[in-house]
Parts: structure tokens; C-alpha cells; sequence
């Protein structure tokens, strides 16, 4: 009965302790009563799966938080550039491979980063690979919501691109914002799917750097144990 | 009055600076030094939240009984605890021993 018990623990718990506890309940079975012994084992097992979900908890956080944090700043950044390049400096060949270029290394880049830290924050492989997608898709998505703003609301700056005109006249489309809009409709879904695939492949390799770099420091508190420090009880 | 001194894992960790030990011989000397009982569940509890965080470390298991050994940081962090308990409990003696003066 008392072997049953050891069964409330968390499984991955079990398998590193249980045949440690168990072979520790039968050595103590003769000289304490069962029942004692049963409620101090359910009392553990609460404990640790409590403790487990806490940190399970706070680990989900970090790396959420990490993740936005990077897509954030790369959406930004990305936003800075379109509207740099198509409003305050807008150019009719709308020639800006160089900075196209350079802002897909800075997101390919970010997508490692965001596996890296997920994987400092004690991420396993899977947690780094969604952290990874999430970002890409998240990237992408508002890079193209970007360029539906700007290109919507600078309409008249951004129709004297060369490409634009060239593309709009082949489209057949009945205006320069319905081609553009439509555009955009089909590069959301590629660009989107992309940037997620790119942030899979790049977020794990991201862990994978930042899991064989990340030494774990001890704590060296004792603070977050059960019990009394000094507990004085009648 | 029962007086119950430390928490499981100060208590650990004493038993273990006095040299490596398996649960049940922790159990007894924990027993012996502080007169506490601790369960199964609150030692294996405490003995695996002090190995996540590197204060000890487990040795080759001798059948189904594996011992344990405090690491460095353990003995520093345990000192640390006593040697801040004591402050406190040396100003608590004095501060009780001015009230009955």
C-alpha cells in the first residue's frame, strides 16, 4: 500500500527517487506506523508536484516573455526601415536590397536569439522549437500588417515606385490600392509561413548554442524549503 | 514544550558534513543530532530540491540505497545559515536575558 503511494509523484520525479524512497519506506516500515508514514509520503508528493508546477510556471513565463520581447524589437526595428525606406526616403526604383538584406539576417538572427535565451530559461527542445515558430509567425504577420498600414496610408508616396507602377499595370487590377492590397494578401501568408519555419529551424539551433554555453549556477539559498526555520511548536 | 530547531534541509545538510550517508542513515542521524523524525517524503523532498540546486550530490548507489555527499557550495551555504542563525539567536539570549535581569 505504502508502494502505491510513491505513485503520486510526478513520473520523471519517480523515476530518478522512487526506488531510493521506496527501499526507504521498507527500511523504516518496522519502526514507525504505516500511517504515519503514508500521510508524510502524500504530503511530499503534493509538495513536489506543487513545486514542479510552480517552476514549470515560471519557466513558461520567462521564455514567453523573452519571445515577445525579441519579436518586439525586431517588428519595431523592421517598422523603422519601411517606413524609412518607402515615407522619409522613399525612391521611385524602390531600390533597397541592401536594406531588405540586412533586416532578414537582423530577424534570421533574432529567431536564433529567441531559441537561445528560451533555452537559458530552462526550455527543453520543444519549448525552444514553439518559442522559435511563434516568433517567426509573429514577425512575419506584423511585418506585412506594417506594410498595409504604410502602404495604405502613404498610398500617394508609395505609388511612384518604378515596381509598383510596372506590377500594377500587369495585374490588371482596378486601382494601384486594390493591387497593392492583394499583394500583400499573397505575400502574407507566404512571408508568415516562411519567417515560422525559418524561427523552427534557427530557434533550435539558437538552443542548442545556448544550452551547450550555459554552465548552471548553484543556488545557494535554503529559503524555499518546507518547515520552520526555527519553528517552535507546543 | 517540543522545541523543533532548523528546517529539513539545514538538517541535511548537517548530517551530511559529518560525512556521506544514505535516507535511512540520514534519517537516524537527523534523529540522533536534533531529535526530529523526519518522513520519507519530506526527507526525499528536500534531499532532491538541494541536488537541483548543486548543494549536494548523489554517490554510486549501494543496491537500492544511494548515498549523499555535501558539495562545497552546500557547506558554505549551510555555514552561512548557522553562522546568521546564531547572530540571531545570541541577540535573542541576550534581549531575554535583559528582560528577566
Amino acid at each position: 500500500m505504502l508502494d502505491r503511494l510513491i505513485r503520486l509523484y510526478p513520473a520523471r520525479w519517480r523515476a530518478r527517487y522512487g526506488d531510493e524512497l521506496t527501499q526507504l519506506v521498507r527500511d523504516l516500515r518496522p519502526s514507525r506506523p504505516a500511517a504515519r508514514l503514508a500521510a508524510d509520503l502524500v504530503k511530499g508528493a503534493l509538495r513536489v508536484r506543487m513545486q514542479e508546477g510552480l517552476s514549470m510556471g515560471s519557466r513558461n513565463r520567462a521564455v514567453i516573455g523573452r519571445t515577445a520581447l525579441v519579436a518586439g524589437l525586431v517588428w519595431l526595428g523592421l517598422t523603422t526601415e519601411i517606413v524609412l525606406t518607402n515615407v522619409v526616403f522613399p525612391t521611385r526604383r524602390d531600390n533597397d536590397t541592401i536594406p531588405v538584406l540586412v533586416s532578414y539576417l537582423c530577424v534570421f538572427a533574432a529567431l536564433a536569439l529567441v531559441g537561445l535565451l528560451a533555452a537559458r530559461a530552462g526550455a527543453d527542445a520543444r519549448g525552444q522549437l514553439v518559442a522559435g515558430i511563434a516568433a517567426g509567425l509573429a514577425i512575419g504577420a506584423l511585418t506585412i500588417a506594417t506594410f498595409a498600414v504604410v502602404d495604405n496610408v502613404w498610398l500617394d508616396v508609395v505609388a511612384h515606385q518604378q515596381s509598383k507602377i510596372d506590377g500594377f499595370a500587369r495585374s490588371g487590377a482596378t486601382s494601384m490600392r486594390a493591387y497593392i492590397n492583394q499583394s500583400l494578401a499573397g505575400g502574407a501568408m507566404f512571408l508568415t509561413l516562411a519567417f515560422g519555419a525559418f524561427g523552427a529551424m534557427l530557434s533550435l539551433a539558437g538552443g542548442l548554442a545556448g544550452q551547450s554555453r550555459w554552465t548552471r549556477r548553484p543556488g545557494s539559498g535554503l529559503s524555499d524549503d518546507p518547515g520552520p526555520v526555527a519553528g517552535i511548536s507546543d | 514544550m517540543e522545541v523543533r530547531f532548523a528546517e529539513p534541509s539545514v538538517l541535511i545538510l548537517i548530517s551530511l558534513a559529518g560525512g556521506p550517508k544514505h535516507g535511512y542513515a540520514l534519517i537516524k542521524d537527523i534523529e540522533e543530532i536534533a531529535g526530529a523524525a523526519l518522513g520519507p517524503g519530506t526527507l526525499y523532498g528536500a534531499l532532491s530540491r538541494l541536488e537541483q540546486r548543486g548543494l549536494v550530490e548523489p554517490l554510486p548507489a549501494e543496491e537500492r540505497r544511494r548515498p549523499y555527499r555535501i558539495t562545497a557550495a552546500g557547506a558554505e551555504a549551510v555555514q552561512a545559515y548557522l553562522e546568521h542563525t546564531r547572530q540571531v539567536a545570541d541577540l535573542g539570549l541576550r534581549r531575554l536575558g535583559a528582560a528577566h535581569a
